[in-house]
């Protein structure tokens, strides 16, 4: 068994974890928490651990003690030579095995110890459950998204504002639907509460991100409108910002007013349209994937000047990863001259493909938004639009006001414990 | 050929017109036909070949182009995707900018003939002829520095560069070309709102987790290990958002303690390299995606992202992630295979070994009134371990971030109020 003395300024405590740790290995042994194998050998590529193999380098990396992982910041601290090293890094001893952790000693003399367990990696408590249930769903695993084809009761589910902010969970419900299905639709919202209010003391979010468009725009009509948003026409289906190199993720939508005639929202899930595209045409879904389109948002006199190139589909991995499709502000001019004529040619082959799979009407979502009604939408998968609107009487109006968000902050609203509620790991009990 | 039209004035006939009229003139008819002609597919333009469809969607009278917006007004649901077999039925007046155009759909406008006609006229036009590329980050408009020469390493002086909008426009873009910029003796009672914001005049500052500016100095049991006093490998930041920022601003505000210098690295001709000796090992880190997190306990903060080391904007090298100090390999392990870790293990370690190479830093130890922008897809920053030998020495730096197209916008566009309409009424 190795020694962790270095680490202990007393005996009795030492001895209370010592002994700690053989019950520990005790019930491991039993297998009362664990159905796991034990740890078996050492192997030329690393350790099997519960039946699966760790690489050396990789363990090494892993190494939660807090010489090498500080217990404030859970950041790796004192970092190994990774490619410096020669030769590379290897587990030299297995030593004890908890039901959280596994000590080793490594070929360049330190001695730690990496975690079994996704308790092991987080800590006890609320952390590890809501990883266990949500952590795909942040990392926008496709396998954990649901693709709407056409919209569905879930899709269209509307969830009352004052149940979905009376608590951690409710609201962590509420997001976790809105990261499943790429949109989330509230009503009931007060009427005093503006844009800021929901976001930070409601629903607990932030921070907004700031655009070009200030933290919160407000959506109105205005004449000879510097954005084809504040017109009455239709607004085709399409992504905010896209003149971005970084378009925000999180887009949120609160109908202040919606007194006009016309003026629906309608929206469609795009991750469908291109999950179909890629059963019925890979060839122009990787063209959709690899030319660049260029975007411009260039209003005069208004000292803003956004240009972005992007490819309509971005992927990670094998993931579906993000959709930028805003036509009116496609620079094709400038698209002619990046790219030759055949790559263009079939660029509108694949664009006019997938488009017609957006605009097909039976995969929308249709709704007219009243005062009071908020929605969030995943500004990287699903495409917003609004018909046309007319004023027939003076005192009608629609306001909307929008603003964005980074998904990190929703991630964190769904995954993390609250401020001040420390959870450090269990390192010392092993 | 072009030329020859400019000081002719077309008046309103049209191609056709013009044709019949000059039938008795061979030679001119054949100089004025030239420049636009009908084919198979589309047009041509000055001996460019433009679709059919793509020159409707082109159109910029101000039926289809806000003339205060700059973005397509005719919208139809799908604009000319309406009318896939939308052709050119007509060739109407050249002029210098702009060429009228009839189309199947019965609609009379006009595109554009080059970058003026599309952008608009000075100060726009030669803003996007001198820095389209830069801003939009093409390597071949950027310098990769393998080692740091003098354009890396030199120091502008801030008051210089916040003095007016060409010298401004001349640092952004020098740091736009080498990832990094370098101004000194900024005047001690600046703070970084005042320097970016009132001073370099963008905005606005991109907020995080850790707020719009974060001072960084030691603090004892560090929720963050840029709060400790020991090293801090090469890395960019904030790896655990999806979206890292871009910008990085890094004010440093006081240095009088032991150590503590500050090194850059640029990762594109590392990254260059790979591609050329290694490019099995390069497709891995462009394809298979680590695991970044950020979660010190008690804080209320849980940042995780998944990314590749290596990002792609077609064959262009668009960005490096990587902070070691908050990489998650055991939610890697957990969630990749074994066969694409060793890969990925292997291409990684290879990688890491060029960036770890010690004749590629710029190092410096900055001064309180220093401030280096980084470009944090592409330059790598460090820190040398510091420490103190009196009570009072300190090491206080406050960093903040920015979209990059916030600086691409203060680069390419005009002063708010100046309107740069486009010229078509003058067509």
């Amino acid at each position: 068994m190795l020694s962790r003395l270095n680490q202990h300024s007393s005996f009795v405590p030492e001895l209370a974890r010592k002994l700690s740790g053989v019950l520990q290995m005790k019930e491991f042994n039993e297998g009362t928490q664990h159905n796991s194998k034990p740890v078996t050998s050492i192997t030329e590529k690393g350790i099997q651990l519960d039946g699966k193999t760790l690489l050396h380098v990789e363990t090494r990396n892993m190494c939660k003690c807090e010489v090498c992982f500080g217990k404030h910041s859970h950041q790796r601290n004192k970092l190994p030579p990774i490619g410096n090293a020669s030769p590379a890094v290897k587990v030299e001893e297995i030593g004890k095995v908890t039901s959280q952790y596994v000590s080793l000693k490594w070929s360049d003399g330190h001695e730690g110890l990496i975690a079994r367990t996704v308790r092991g990696e987080y800590g006890p408590g609320v952390i590890e459950s809501r990883v266990r249930k949500w952590l795909d769903l942040t990392r926008r695993k496709n396998v954990e998204q649901e693709f709407w084809s056409t919209p569905n009761e879930e899709v269209t589910k509307v969830w009352d504002y004052s149940w979905v902010v009376s608590s951690g969970d409710n609201t962590r419900e509420f997001l976790a639907h809105y990261m499943r299905f790429g949109i989330g639709l509230m009503n009931g919202v007060p009427k005093d509460l503006g844009m800021k209010d929901i976001l930070s003391e409601g629903l607990k979010i932030g921070p907004i991100r700031r655009t070009s468009y200030e933290e919160v725009d407000y959506v109105r009509f205005k004449p000879n409108p510097s954005n084809s948003a504040y017109g009455t026409d239709l607004l085709p289906l399409h992504t905010d910002l896209a003149s971005y190199f970084e378009a925000p993720h999180v887009q949120f939508f609160h109908c202040m007013e919606s007194t006009v005639e016309g003026g629906e929202s309608f929206w469609v899930d795009t991750f469908a349209a291109i999950k179909t595209m890629s059963e019925q045409r890979p060839d122009l879904l990787e063209v959709l994937k690899t030319v660049p389109m260029t975007f411009r948002y260039t209003p005069p006199g208004r000292g803003v000047f956004q240009l972005s190139q992007h490819p309509v589909v971005k992927m990670c991995g094998k993931d579906i990863w993000q959709t930028v499709d805003i036509i009116w502000s496609m620079d094709t001019a400038q698209f002619t001259r990046d790219e030759d004529l055949e790559t263009r040619e079939r660029w509108w082959e694949a664009f006019l493909y997938y488009r017609e799979l957006v605009e097909d009407q039976d995969s929308w979502f249709v709704k007219k938004l009243r005062g009071g009604e908020f929605v969030i939408t995943d500004n990287w998968r699903v495409l917003h639009a609004r018909k046309e609107f007319r004023l027939t009487a003076p005192d009608q109006e629609r306001i909307v006001s929008t603003s964005y968000m980074d998904w990190n902050s929703m991630a964190n609203r769904v995954l993390s414990s609250d401020k001040g509620e420390h959870v450090f790991l269990e390192v010392d009990q092993h | 050929m072009i030329s020859c039209l400019k000081p002719v004035r077309l008046g309103l006939l049209s191609k056709a017109q013009l044709v019949r009229k000059l039938s008795n003139a061979p030679e001119l008819f054949k100089v004025l036909s030239d420049p636009v002609k009908m084919t198979e597919r589309g047009i041509e333009v000055d001996g460019k070949e433009f679709l059919h469809m793509e020159t409707r969607n082109m159109c910029k009278c101000e039926a289809c182009y806000g003339r205060f917006s700059h973005q397509r007004t005719d919208l139809p649901y799908r604009g000319a995707m309406d009318f896939p077999d939308i052709r050119v039925s007509d060739i109407g007046r050249t002029s210098e900018n702009y060429i009228s155009l009839k189309w199947s759909d019965d609609h009379e406008g006009v595109i554009a003939r080059n970058k003026r006609g599309n952008f608009g006229p000075d100060p726009i036009i030669s803003r996007v002829e001198n820095w389209f590329d830069l801003t939009c980050r093409k390597n071949s408009a950027q310098k990769f520095w393998s080692t740091p020469d003098e354009d890396v390493t030199k120091r502008w002086d801030y008051s210089w560069v916040v003095k007016n909008q060409e010298n401004t426009i001349e640092f952004l873009t020098h740091y736009m070309k080498y990832g990094i910029g370098l101004l000194v003796d900024i005047p001690r009672h600046l703070g970084m709102m005042e320097i970016v914001e009132e001073g370099l005049k963008i905005k606005p500052l991109r907020r995080t987790c850790f707020s719009a500016v974060d001072l960084v100095r030691f603090k004892p049991n560090p929720d963050n290990v840029g709060y400790g006093s020991g090293p801090l490998n090469l890395h960019s930041d904030l790896p655990y958002f999806n979206q890292a920022p871009h910008v990085q601003f890094f004010h440093l505000l006081e240095n009088t303690v032991i150590g503590g210098d500050s090194y850059w690295i640029d990762t594109f001709p590392i990254l260059k390299e790979l591609s050329e000796k290694r490019p099995d090992l390069f497709e891995i880190l462009k394809t298979i995606p680590m695991v970044w997190r950020y979660s010190p306990p008690g804080t209320g903060i849980y940042q995780l992202s998944r990314q590749c080391v290596v990002k792609m904007q077609g064959d262009e090298i668009w960005q490096t992630v990587d902070a070691p100090q908050s990489m998650d390999p055991d939610t890697f392990a957990r969630t990749t295979s074994l066969r694409d870790r060793e890969m990925w293990w292997e291409a990684y370690n290879y990688y890491r070994r060029l960036v770890d190479q010690e004749d590629r830093i710029f190092s410096r130890k900055l001064n309180g009134g220093e401030f280096v922008m980084t470009d944090n897809f592409r330059v790598f920053h460090a820190r040398r371990s510091f420490f103190k030998t009196s009570e009072e020495q300190e090491r206080i730096v406050s960093t903040s971030y920015m979209d990059w197209n916030i600086m691409v916008s203060r680069v390419l566009s005009t002063e708010k109020g100046d309107s740069a309409f486009l010229e078509v009424r003058e067509h």
